[in-house]
């Protein structure tokens, strides 16, 4: 089954009581969210509690979960408005202190890459993060990203190119 | 000076710590017995009973309105309090009180707007 067929079960799962389908929403998409949250809020703390505040909304909106046809976006956007409504609440902003970026597998010898490209899409702003972070590594279409962070899709896309053109200039890197 | 071209590593997020998976499975269990209320679309559902009962609250309100009275008492016109303060002040005059109160007014000191206009407050004796 595909990453979405799960989500999609778990969800429906949720929606018919089954308390268990947690655990597994979580092993799917807990560490997307917790990916977009850290992007999106710069600090580790502050994206635990996002994505626990995911959950927590989950659990308590189950019944209205079955059927949702792309719940990876869903849930996306879900992170997405609970960071939006921490920052609202704190009324500050957090300097970016954690490496946005660490190394995926690929050995030590790239470490510096590593805390440049870090350093690299801390510059960006939080709406670009976003916007990259969603199109990477989460692979969603700009139409879902639209969708997600409640944006037109020309919107999304926009910002997409502009984060990239900010991301080759930080980086010394030609198109 | 233009950097050369490297085959980069595999970059990714980071994963999040090994001990938030039980902090937010233990916060959704505890979310769990506490469904959110009815959404929209409960509304929605408004079937004939709900409205029945709408209907009946709206005319118990409205009954008690109509038994208490009505409108609230209105206080008198500004030209009739007027007139009686008037003839107040006479009966007491009549009765050789002086009345300070306009004195007093009068002599209080000016109070500054801005509370760094010291010139004004030392003026006004603060």
């Amino acid at each position: 089954m595909s990453d979405e067929g799960v989500l999609a079960e778990a969800l429906a799962a949720l929606a018919r009581g089954e308390k268990e389908a947690m655990a597994v929403l979580y092993d799917e998409a807990g560490r997307d969210l917790y990916g977009l949250a850290l992007w999106r809020t710069g600090n580790a703390q502050d994206a635990a509690d996002v994505v626990q505040e995911v959950f927590v909304r989950l659990a308590q909106t189950r019944a209205s979960l079955g059927g949702i046809s792309k719940p990876k976006a869903y849930l996306m956007s879900m992170a997405h408005r609970a960071a939006v409504d921490l920052f609202r609440r704190r009324r500050w902003t957090v300097p970016l202190e954690e490496a946005l970026l660490v190394d995926g597998g690929s050995g030590p010898g790239e470490r510096v890459a590593e805390r440049e490209a870090s350093m690299a899409v801390a510059k960006l702003t939080p709406e670009q993060r976003e916007v990259v972070y969603l199109r990477h590594t989460c692979d969603l279409t700009f139409a879902e990203i639209g969708t997600a962070l409640g944006i037109s899709l020309f919107t999304a896309a926009s910002r997409y190119r502009l984060a990239l053109r900010r991301l080759r200039k930080a980086l010394g890197v030609t198109p | 000076m233009k950097r050369e071209k490297s085959s980069p590593g595999k970059l990714v997020s980071p994963p999040p710590p090994p001990d938030l998976r039980g902090r937010v499975l233990q916060a959704a269990e505890d979310a769990w017995r506490f469904p959110a209320r009815p959404s929209p679309a409960r509304l929605a559902r408004f079937g004939p009973w709900d409205w029945a009962w709408a209907a009946a609250l709206v005319l118990l309100v409205a009954a008690n309105a109509l038994l208490v009275g009505g409108h609230p008492r209105r206080s008198p016109a500004p030209m009739v309090v007027a007139r009686e303060e008037k003839a107040e002040t006479a009966e007491l005059a009549r009765l050789g009180i002086v009345l300070l109160q306009g004195r007093h007014a009068q002599e209080r000191p000016r109070i500054p707007k801005n509370v760094d206009d010291l010139s004004g407050a030392a003026g006004a004796g603060l």
